[in-house]
């Protein structure tokens, strides 16, 4: 638990000015009583903007003077009388709210109060408060935070009475006994296995699935119905979803302005990775490792590569840093349940969590390659070799292209000189070179790089007095309009006995007299075409360029020289594409992506990462800006959670160093985070509210040591989920009836303690799988690539193999809360709009549904109309309908009549499917 | 933080209100009082939207302090209109046209621009106001002395899906929520028959589709609803709207049966709010089905107010938008089509000419039709791109504009919008770019400032307008934005 004392030594030297004075002689217990209770309180809520840096609305609280005199709305304290006091109106938020982040608790407020009303004892020295300093915070956060205390292994309280079964129920019920709360009693039979399987598979129970664990004399009835949801393999399907919430799962990457097909080749890849592990019940550290790191151990076809998904399935933004900044984010909040990306732009504001230690991790995601590892043997597909003979030929148009565009810019760079060099050295404007090119010459289509490579070329290498370059250089100087009023004068020097020019060029310039700029690099493109010759004939080799010889070997050495604008590595190249060319290779490349997306036959691939070769420490980008290189950091753990360690990362990038990191014993947050996520599944909410947040910010679990104790027993079963769903449905607490009990609501109304079961409302996923369930029509396989589940014929496959495009998002999913794909998300919202009741009511989807739960029986004339009533309850609710449902039921079917292609009864079976019952679980 | 913004999604209401709240019987307010009711006006839809506001997070709320605008209707140019064009006039591009402009390089934009362009449009002083505007806009002039419009715009970088999320989200980069979605967030709406936020374009999306309404990280119920209004016919409009098997007397009489089963399912269990307003979202939904059929078919203006808008899409989406509003729809964003059509790199004069051809005297008609409704006061109206054009000509490059010289680049630099309607001080220019038109001279007003000061003209401090969300608290301003008081009245 967070106490409000901070310890002595981070006490900054201590307070107060001038009028500690005579008149204001206060007691030692006094003063003791302020500087245990009223300085901490000062120091962590308010000084920060009413102090020495800030003085928000003209206040500071940082020394007792100031206090008095108040800010810009006056006093704001009357001494001795807390009740008229600003001060205290505000932190009770009966006037101004503050602090502004939420209000103080209750015995830091009684505090404040109790001192006004002591006349504000104060200590006699000088200075006034100061705000700690990060290494303050860290230090102080690390002793005090409730969320970084080692996990401990509390011992169940002793509780009466026979209520518990295990000791969650001890930590529970000893929890209600101190507010004078007993627990509810146990739920029914039906209720209780429609629970647990929503809960464990996100599927209702079939009617004869009820009936057996209803008639089951056996004490261990209940474990063995737990025992037989967890060997399902529809488990995964649920749980796999609730971690692809956190790991922001989409089957495309998002807006990327390349022309290039959004969807991700293999995002299923993942998804599947993910529900098979939680399947094979992959000890939650194990699962964890794999995803950050697994390349580390894994060999190329081992299908755990696939957890690198994590770090892929991202959206991948415009700006590289803020891909890099999502994936830090899906780790840090994902897992540990901390903040980290806060301190992108600066330290965080509230968490003792610097730029430093943001920087850290950037350096550990940042120098990444992505790579498409198999993930199983290449031909697992028995039709993949007609897949591969598509792939080599899409892939020989591709190399085809790439090979040609290079060919024409190799040999446009050693041919056009005149396009190339007359836009190196006019400062016309383009659009008048565009001009003169379609008045003058052939109009041609020229690449900027090649002409930036002769720009380079020439403020590197030509001199005034250079033997080839030197009259371009002086004519490039003078420009297009004074080139031609000196052209003669400068012509004559140029061309005279005792110029120092190249023969061949003195010759050239003499024979062709050229008096404007153009004409003047014309008779440099003459001179330059043949040199160039050898070098094109030899397919760009520069070395056949030595068989020239005389004043024709030293143009040829400088043009072939240093800063070459003719000779291209595979750099200048690339960026000498046009637009035209990039989108033609773009489209090749789609076509090649689309064939391993969409052809049968492909090999089992998955998005995966490797460390870069050369690895290097991390700078701070100042304010979250690249521009802005701060201090070199170290690639390490997040220093809160580091117990005094100064180990950085050594192992390649360091992801296999974090992962270990994460799962370490001496990491209290990954445990707590997980079990408190698991709980959540349960109970419908969390024993830590703020399920992405652990912070300082965070309220602290009103049963910490259950957290704990839940926690431990994770940690100690090996990291088994599938271990720790069963200890907790095997509880009490997770038995209870949900049905409300007035009394003991107006002592906990949102049931924060758990004396009732939380009635929850199905997810999408389930509501959705749940009415195919019903309806018979339910295409539970696993695996495989995503299928548009929302386009008719609408695949009756399980929501979680549906196509999740994060670029259009359909507003049916966002209708009913499914998260945004774009950031992790720790927890879904809860709402009811009248759009969900549209989709129920009117989707054909939803009209199909009932029609195929009534097409079983609505036409045998054997039954009566009570007989279909009972089938169609049985179908959808496994239970009969009651008296008073009969009868409401009955007298809507025989005031109805049938319309052609929708029978009452389809009304009938809408009705019962979209009805509360249903749609909420117990 | 203001307490009535709470940090979780799922605590929509605060607990006070909720105890206050219980054992009312919500229920009942959806069954027998409202059977029958032919058609409901915004008023009833109101009160019964406030006594539900529990986990209705679209329940209408109050500003932070008391303001004129209510709603927003924001006409969105999609592809950046010149502003050289239509609301900033440049003599000086006249006097250039084909040369260079003076003051050395062109600025940097998408692609790159050569000599000066003069406008091909005519500008004329209108209202007393004697504020300029091009033959363009010509019906919306009438209008100029309600209208305020900023010559100093500036966004960011000139690409137009960096600059739709900025005007749109407040963010060039990362994913925010729309300012549509904020204001649903902050206000509620008023008319729970239908959505609080509807977002209008023709043929398909427009650029950067759906993440330019998005709710990012705010509840999914604050993303707009998008509308291709393509169609005429409602249950195209609106997902689901319409059912294909019953009748609406058919479906009343399906609604009693399942709200009869919920009663009873709820009897069992006592107290329990999130099952009342599920109860709740079936009666809004029964009635959406007939207010949103209502308030897209336009065929029901009479013929005077169907001619002032005009013919074909924009008119009648420009019209829809007026209905929505009237209805209580809290904001309303009206692209022009799918893609960025005011985008344009050549052929300036023809496209520009045809695309306010088509909506000139729609937006005209939106003012006057407000204005006898008495809704231009509680209106806010905002116009424009999500930037501007060069006023130099974009040069000629292969694979898109090639062989022609008569467009304009993107320009980002400085730029035109309007606001007219609440809270708006009409007839005034602010700001102002230099005197080639390029970038913002006088008192340059950011895409943030914007949305300060429309947030403002609805009630909003923008800085406490604000969401927990990974440890922080977001706003659509981010950390910036300042509020433009002389535009406001």
């Amino acid at each position: 638990m967070r106490t409000f004392a901070l310890p002595l030594c981070l006490v900054v030297t201590l307070a107060f000015t001038a009028q500690a004075s005579a008149e204001n002689k206060f007691s030692p217990e006094h003063i003791e009583f302020f500087e245990k209770s009223v300085r901490p309180v000062l120091m962590k809520r308010c000084v920060e903007c009413h102090g020495p840096e800030k003085q928000e609305s003209g206040l500071r609280l940082d020394a007792r003077a100031a206090i008095v005199k108040g800010g810009d709305s006056g006093a704001a304290v009357v001494v001795g009388k807390p009740d008229e006091s600003e001060l205290i109106h505000a932190i009770r938020y009966e006037s101004f709210e503050m602090p502004p982040s939420g209000q103080m608790p209750g015995e830091e407020i009684a505090a404040i109060e109790k001192w006004v009303k002591l006349g504000m004892p104060w200590p006699e020295e000088a200075e006034p408060l100061q705000p700690a300093t990060f290494d303050e915070r860290l230090v102080d956060d690390k002793q005090h935070h409730w969320a970084y205390q080692p996990i401990k292994n509390p011992p169940a309280p002793k509780v009466d009475g026979n209520w518990a079964s295990n000791d969650i129920d001890h930590f529970v019920q000893s929890r209600l006994g101190e507010k004078g709360i007993t627990p509810s009693e146990k739920t029914d039979r039906r209720t209780l296995i429609r629970r647990a399987t929503f809960d464990l598979t996100g599927l209702p129970p079939t009617a004869e699935e009820v009936e057996a664990f209803v008639n089951d004399q056996d004490p261990n009835a209940f474990e063995k119905v737990i025992d037989r949801l967890l060997a399902s393999d529809q488990y995964g399907v649920k749980w796999g979803r609730i971690w692809l919430d956190v790991a922001r799962y989409s089957d495309t990457r998002g807006y990327l302005n390349d022309g290039q097909d959004r969807r991700f080749p293999y995002a299923h890849a993942y998804r599947d990775y993910v529900i098979d592990s939680f399947n094979r019940d992959t000890p939650y550290d194990e699962f964890l490792k794999e995803q950050i790191a697994a390349d580390y151990f894994a060999e190329e076809g081992d299908r755990r590569l696939a957890g690198l998904g994590l770090i892929r399935i991202g959206r991948q933004f415009l700006k590289h840093q803020d891909t890099i900044d999502d994936r830090i984010d899906v780790v840090t909040r994902g897992v540990l349940g901390l903040t980290v990306t806060c301190a992108r732009c600066h330290d965080h504001k509230y968490d003792a969590i610097n730029m430093a230690d943001y920087y850290g991790l950037y350096g550990v995601f940042d120098q990444l390659e992505e790579t498409m590892p198999l993930v199983g043997p290449l031909d697992s597909d028995p039709k993949y070799p007609e897949f591969k003979q598509k792939l080599d030929e899409l892939q020989a148009d591709l190399d085809r292209h790439i090979a040609q565009v290079e060919r024409s810019i190799r040999l446009e760079a050693s041919t056009n000189f005149f396009d190339l060099i007359v836009r190196a050295v006019s400062n016309k404007q383009d659009v008048e070179i565009a001009k003169f090119e379609q008045n003058e010459l052939d109009s041609k289509n020229i690449r900027p790089m090649l002409v930036s490579k002769w720009k380079q070329f020439a403020d590197r290498e030509w001199k005034p007095d250079h033997p080839v370059w030197g009259p371009l250089y002086k004519a490039r100087e003078l420009g297009d309009d004074i080139y031609p009023l000196e052209a003669e004068t400068r012509l004559a020097q140029w061309t005279a006995e005792q110029s120092k020019l190249n023969p061949a060029v003195r010759e050239a310039l003499k024979a062709a007299q050229p008096n404007t700029l153009p004409a003047l690099v014309d008779v440099y493109n003459e001179l330059l075409k043949p040199i160039a010759q050898p070098y094109r004939d030899a397919d760009f080799n520069k070395d056949a360029i030595g068989k020239l010889e005389g004043p024709q070997a030293e143009i040829a050495k400088s043009l072939f020289g240093r800063f070459s604008p003719v000779v291209l590595d595979d750099n200048d190249v690339r960026r000498s594409y046009f637009t035209s060319d990039r989108n033609h290779q773009k489209k090749l490349e789609g076509k090649i992506r689309a064939h391993e997306i969409d052809a049968a036959g492909s090999p089992p691939r998955a998005m995966a990462v490797v460390d870069r070769k050369n690895i290097h420490d991390p700078v701070i980008f100042l304010r979250g800006d690249p521009g802005r290189r701060g201090d070199r950091v170290p690639r390490q753990f997040i220093r809160v959670l580091n117990e005094g360690s100064e180990e950085v990362y050594k192992n390649g990038s360091g992801r296999l160093e974090l992962a270990e990191d994460i799962v370490a014993d001496d990491n209290p947050l990954t445990a707590r985070v997980m079990v408190n996520r698991v709980w959540m599944g349960h109970f419908d909410q969390p024993l830590v509210l703020t399920p992405g947040d652990f912070g300082i910010r965070s309220e602290p679990p009103v049963l910490p040591l259950l957290l704990d104790h839940l926690a431990t027993y994770l940690r100690t079963n090996d990291w088994s989920l599938k271990q720790l769903h069963k200890y907790i449905m095997l509880s009490s607490t997770y038995q209870q009836s949900s049905k409300d009990r007035p009394e003991v609501r107006a002592k906990d109304p949102e049931n924060r303690l758990f004396w009732r079961m939380s009635r929850r409302r199905l997810s999408f996923e389930e509501m959705r799988d749940g009415m195919l369930k019903v309806s018979g029509s339910l295409d539970d396989s696993l695996g495989g690539r995503a299928v548009k589940i929302l386009e008719v014929p609408n695949p009756p496959r399980r929501t979680v193999y549906g196509f999740v495009d994060r670029q259009d998002l359909p507003n049916l999913y966002r209708a009913f809360d499914y998260p945004s794909p774009d950031a992790m998300s720790p927890e879904r919202s809860k709402t009811s709009v009248p759009q969900q009741a549209l989709y129920l009511l009117n989707s054909p989807f939803v009209q199909r549904q009932a029609q195929w739960i009534t097409e079983k029986w609505k036409a045998d004339q054997s039954l009566s109309d009570e007989q279909r009533l009972e089938r169609l309850f049985q179908t959808v609710l496994q239970r009969s309908p009651t008296q008073q449902e009969s009868e409401m039921f009955l007298k809507y079917v025989e005031s109805s009549t049938d319309e052609e292609k929708w029978n009452k009864w389809d009304s009938v079976a809408q009705v019962v499917m979209v009805s509360n019952d249903f749609m909420f679980v117990d | 933080m203001n307490s009535q913004y709470p940090h979780h999604p799922e605590a929509c209401m605060n607990r006070r209100d909720m105890l206050s709240r219980m054992g009312t019987g919500l229920g009942m307010l959806g069954l027998a009082g409202l059977l029958g009711d032919e058609k409901l006006l915004a008023a009833d839809a109101q009160s019964a939207a406030q006594a539900m506001s529990y986990q209705n997070p679209l329940a209408p709320k109050e500003p932070h302090f008391p303001a004129k605008a209510k709603h927003v209707i924001h006409l969105f140019m999609t592809g950046g209109p010149s502003h050289v064009d239509t609301f900033d006039p440049k003599p000086l591009l006249t006097k250039y046209n084909g040369k260079p402009l003076p003051g050395g390089e062109n600025l940097r934009t998408e692609r790159k621009t050569g000599a000066a362009m003069a406008s091909p449009f005519k500008f004329q002083k209108y209202g007393e106001s004697g504020i300029e505007v091009s033959e363009l806009f010509q019906h919306t002039a009438q209008h100029i002395d309600d209208i305020a419009v900023i010559r100093s715009m500036q966004a960011e970088v000139p690409n137009h899906e960096p600059s739709l999320g900025l005007m749109n989200c407040g963010a060039s980069v990362a994913v925010r929520p729309a300012f549509g979605s904020w204001l649903t967030y902050g206000m509620g709406t008023d008319n729970q028959n239908l959505p609080g936020y509807i977002v209008m374009c023709p043929h398909g999306y427009p650029t950067k589709q759906t993440q330019n309404w998005q709710s990012a990280f705010l509840p999914g119920v604050y993303q707009g609803t998008y509308v291709d209004t393509r169609h005429t016919e409602v249950e195209k409009l609106i997902e689901n709207v319409k059912n294909s098997k019953l009748s609406l007397e058919e479906q009343r009489a399906q609604i009693d049966l399942l709200q009869q089963m919920n009663h009873a399912h709820r009897e069992q269990r006592g107290f329990d709010p999130a099952l009342e307003s599920r109860v709740q979202s079936f009666e809004l939904a029964y009635r959406m089905q007939m207010e949103a059929t209502d308030a897209f078919d336009v065929s029901r203006e009479p013929k005077n107010v169907l001619e002032a808008y005009g013919e074909g899409i924009q008119a009648r989406q420009i019209l829809i938008a007026r209905r929505l509003v009237e209805r209580g729809v809290r904001f309303v964003q009206v692209f022009h089509d799918q893609g960025q059509p005011w985008d344009s790199h050549d052929d300036l004069e023809k496209s520009h000419r045809r695309l306010a051809g088509q909506c000139d005297k729609a937006i005209s008609a939106l003012i006057d039709d407000l204005k006898r409704l008495g809704l231009f006061e509680e209106t806010l109206i905002l116009w424009g791109g999500e930037f501007g054009r060069t006023p130099t000509v974009e040069l000629p490059k292969p694979g898109s504009n090639q062989g022609k010289v008569n467009g304009r680049d993107h320009n980002h630099y400085g730029f035109t919008c309007w606001l007219a309607g609440g809270g708006i001080k009409g007839g005034q220019v602010y700001g102002s770019t230099d005197e080639t038109g390029f970038k913002a001279a006088e008192n340059p007003v950011h895409v943030h400032d914007l949305h300060a000061t429309m947030l403002h003209a609805l009630g909003f401090d923008h800085k406490k307008l604000t969401y927990r969300y990974a440890g922080r608290d977001y706003r659509l301003t981010d950390v910036h934005g300042n509020v433009v008081h002389q535009l406001l009245s």
